[in-house]
């Protein structure tokens, strides 16, 4: 019993920073049809801001620890606009595979412009005091900083989901998602809300970047180290899908752990071996349809 | 397809940006090996390296060892009568396929000495072409069995990289004597052989001398960024006696960071009474400003305050002057015994003629900061002392790490000690 508390509890601590990067790739998927490799270079930046801009390696109050998480998410979606109005935008009604490209290549931007400012070497930055440490919950030995994260994908999770169906933004983005045309004929606005996507989507890359910043360490491989897994995400959750992008950062964490603890050799491999699973036996994902985005 | 429906603007801006990040990322880090300096000709050595990928921040290390050395022995009259070193810093290929045509490109360039990449399968590639052109491939990190065993990659390779079998058993050996109750060994590694060597080597002289065995071992692929599953594993498996538990970590870099960074938060550290590691922890334990857990580490170096000789203190000094304030570390040593030991064999050589380089690196024998630095015939191996340490966190030094306990084995004890474990893989 010990040894699947274990299994779930350490999936979770894995699931949450996949489920923030996932979240906004599939949201920006689901209304654009970009698949966006450079959003891993968002990611990276918003470690990289709180570590090195705001917070300087130092462990902070949990005051400003929050106020820098806030603000490195946010400069990391005016990045993202940027992007979107000057790359993606453009390039949007041309075949998915060049949007794919570009982003490829603003990724790889990304990952050479970061040691400009930062240098080679990798960073590392002090979680709060209060967070620092771990506690037992039902007998299994966590981190304090986990649970926190556990919590606000919790948090994130919800309010996500109320942005989509309870918000005017959320509605038109819903709408572009299932038929853009339908949706523009009916006088929703596909720039504008174009834009609130790749902004939230972005802000939620820089969530992530900054709140994985006090576990491992900020270096330009968290770039490329963690898209690929939140790829499998959104993949297993099914394109477009936030809750799809929950859940399966929720299987994805969990099977990990589980292979780890009785399969060790085979950890390092979970990802592949789930995704391939998942795309031999439900090709769509969890809660993937083959919308108008996806044929696009 | 797309290109019949796409217009020329749009691929240039698609164009634009994928050249923008090609060029981005091979830009950092690079510099220049030719020029010439004072009145005598420019030799330049060249180091073929990762400059973006995992292994950059600490092969950046190296390089900037290698400089010191270069500007030390410059600053005193350069090499042969009066000609200067000089360093290209050469970015490795993605494909260890493309070493071969990287090497002939350098030779073509006229250079003649190279640390031909800074892992085995870069190495393994390399060296055969560098052979070829008659390219003296002495590297700087490579090591283990496919480069130093009797059916190596090329007979004139040589390698100033740190024996796998020599740190595992000397970080074994500490071990035993630290924390004689541990009866159950786990390991978190790499999985590039000579990290799972250093393992192999740790756990077979556990296991003949004190019949210790092995709990569980994980094995991750180097660009593995998030440890999180495997610390979670850990705390499945290991029992609630500390005494009898060791663990053994053969990450290096950011890797190490990450999993001490997860594992701490977890509380798993507390649950063993021997936490050794084998490859640059000083790099790690400093970005961790004074909180870096306690471990043991054999390497070649381990912490810059060691070693209180004059050659380390200008090492040191000029280190930081390079580098940004940094200290300098494992590889940045490794760096400076690789340029030292070319400028002794150019010298030893009287020139740079292929066959006498080969010859003269053969019978290397210098004084580094460590002690006694010395070549192996048979492996062609640099037996360089290694340095075992007790390492962590201290808020008063001024990196921020503090080293005990530490004991030099010189190289060729450590050299035949690594013979001693029994075992197949043994060199």
């Amino acid at each position: 019993v010990h040894a699947a508390l274990v299994v779930v509890i350490g999936g979770l601590s894995e699931a949450v920073p996949l489920f923030l990067i996932a979240s906004g790739l599939t949201l920006i998927y689901g209304v654009m049809g970009i698949l966006n490799f450079a959003h891993g270079g968002l990611f990276m930046f918003g470690a990289y801001l709180l570590t090195s801009v705001f917070l300087r390696g130092n462990p902070p109050s949990l005051i400003v620890f929050a106020g820098a998480v806030i603000l490195s998410a946010i400069i990391v979606a005016f990045m993202g606009l940027a992007a979107g109005w000057g790359l993606f935008r453009p390039l949007q009604r041309e075949e998915p595979q060049v949007s794919l490209l570009a982003s490829y290549g603003l990724l790889l931007f990304l990952v050479g412009l970061a040691p400009v400012f930062w240098g080679n070497q990798f960073l590392s930055q002090a979680p709060p005091a209060v967070l620092a440490g771990h506690s037992r919950v039902l007998g299994v030995s966590v981190g304090r900083y986990n649970l926190m994260e556990i919590g606000l994908g919790i948090v994130v999770a919800i309010g996500l989901t109320l942005l989509l169906k309870k918000t005017p933004i959320g509605v038109r983005a819903t709408a572009l998602a299932e038929d853009r045309e339908m949706a523009r004929a009916l006088g929703v606005s596909a720039r504008r809300v174009d834009f609130a996507v790749f902004a939230i989507g972005s802000l939620l890359a820089g969530l992530a970047g900054a709140l994985i910043a006090p576990t491992v360490a900020v270096s330009t491989n968290l770039a490329q180290a963690f898209i690929i897994q939140a790829f499998a995400v959104v993949l297993v959750g099914g394109l477009g899908s936030v809750g799809g992008a929950l859940l399966g950062a929720i299987i994805l964490g969990v099977v990990d752990t589980a292979l780890g603890t009785y399969v060790p050799w085979l950890e390092a491999y979970s990802f592949y071996l789930s995704l391939g699973l998942f795309v031999a036996l439900r090709p769509q994902g969890l809660f993937g349809r083959f919308s108008e985005a996806t044929s696009r | 397809v797309i290109l019949r429906r796409f217009s020329i603007g749009k691929l240039l801006v698609v164009t634009a940006v994928a050249l923008l990040g090609v060029a981005a990322c091979g830009s950092s880090g690079q510099s220049s090996g030719g020029g010439s300096a004072g009145g005598g000709k420019t030799i330049t050595l060249a180091m073929i390296t990762d400059l973006t990928g995992v292994t950059a921040p600490v092969n950046q290390t190296a390089i900037d060892g290698a400089k010191v050395a270069i500007a030390q022995i410059n600053a005193a009259g350069g090499v042969l009568h009066g000609d200067k070193l000089a360093l290209k810093v050469v970015p490795d290929p993605t494909d260890p396929a493309q070493m071969s045509s990287v090497v002939r490109q350098v030779s073509q360039e006229g250079i003649k000495i190279i640390s031909g990449g800074d892992q085995t399968a870069y190495c393994v590639a390399g060296a055969p072409t560098a052979q070829q052109v008659q390219v003296l491939d002495v590297s700087e990190s490579c090591a283990g069995a496919p480069l130093t065993g009797p059916k190596r990659a090329s007979p004139d390779f040589y390698t100033v990289g740190v024996s796998s079998y020599m740190v595992g058993d000397a970080l074994a050996q500490t071990m035993l004597t630290k924390a004689p109750a541990v009866t159950k060994l786990y390991v978190v590694g790499y999985a590039v052989p000579p990290l799972e060597e250093v393992f192999q080597t740790v756990a077979a002289r556990a296991k003949s001398a004190h019949n210790v065995t092995v709990g569980a071992q994980y094995f991750v692929p180097y660009t593995q960024d998030d440890f999180s599953s495997i610390v979670a594993s850990l705390e499945s498996k290991v029992g609630s006696d500390p005494t009898t538990q060791a663990l053994i970590l053969t990450t290096f870099g950011d890797g190490s960071l990450t999993f001490l960074k997860e594992a701490t938060a977890a509380g798993l550290l507390q649950k063993f009474s021997f936490i050794g590691t084998s490859y640059d922890y000083y790099t790690a334990a400093v970005s961790l400003k004074g909180t870096a857990p306690v471990l043991y580490d054999s390497y070649q170096y381990d912490d810059w305050q060691l070693f209180k000789n004059q050659q380390n203190q200008k090492f040191v000094a000029q280190y930081r002057a390079i580098a940004g304030g940094q200290y300098p570390s494992d590889r940045s040593y490794g760096g400076y015994n690789w340029a030292t030991a070319m400028a002794k064999a150019i010298d030893s050589a009287g020139g740079l003629d292929y066959t006498k380089l080969v010859d003269a690196v053969a019978k290397l024998h210098f004084t580094s900061i460590t002690g006694q630095v010395s070549v192996d015939a048979a492996s062609h191996q640099f037996l360089v002392p290694i340095v075992v340490a007790k390492m962590g966190g201290s808020a008063s030094a001024p990196s921020g790490v503090q080293a005990s306990d530490a004991e030099v084995i010189p190289g060729p004890q450590a050299f035949a000690g690594s013979f001693s474990c029994g075992q197949a893989f043994c060199p």
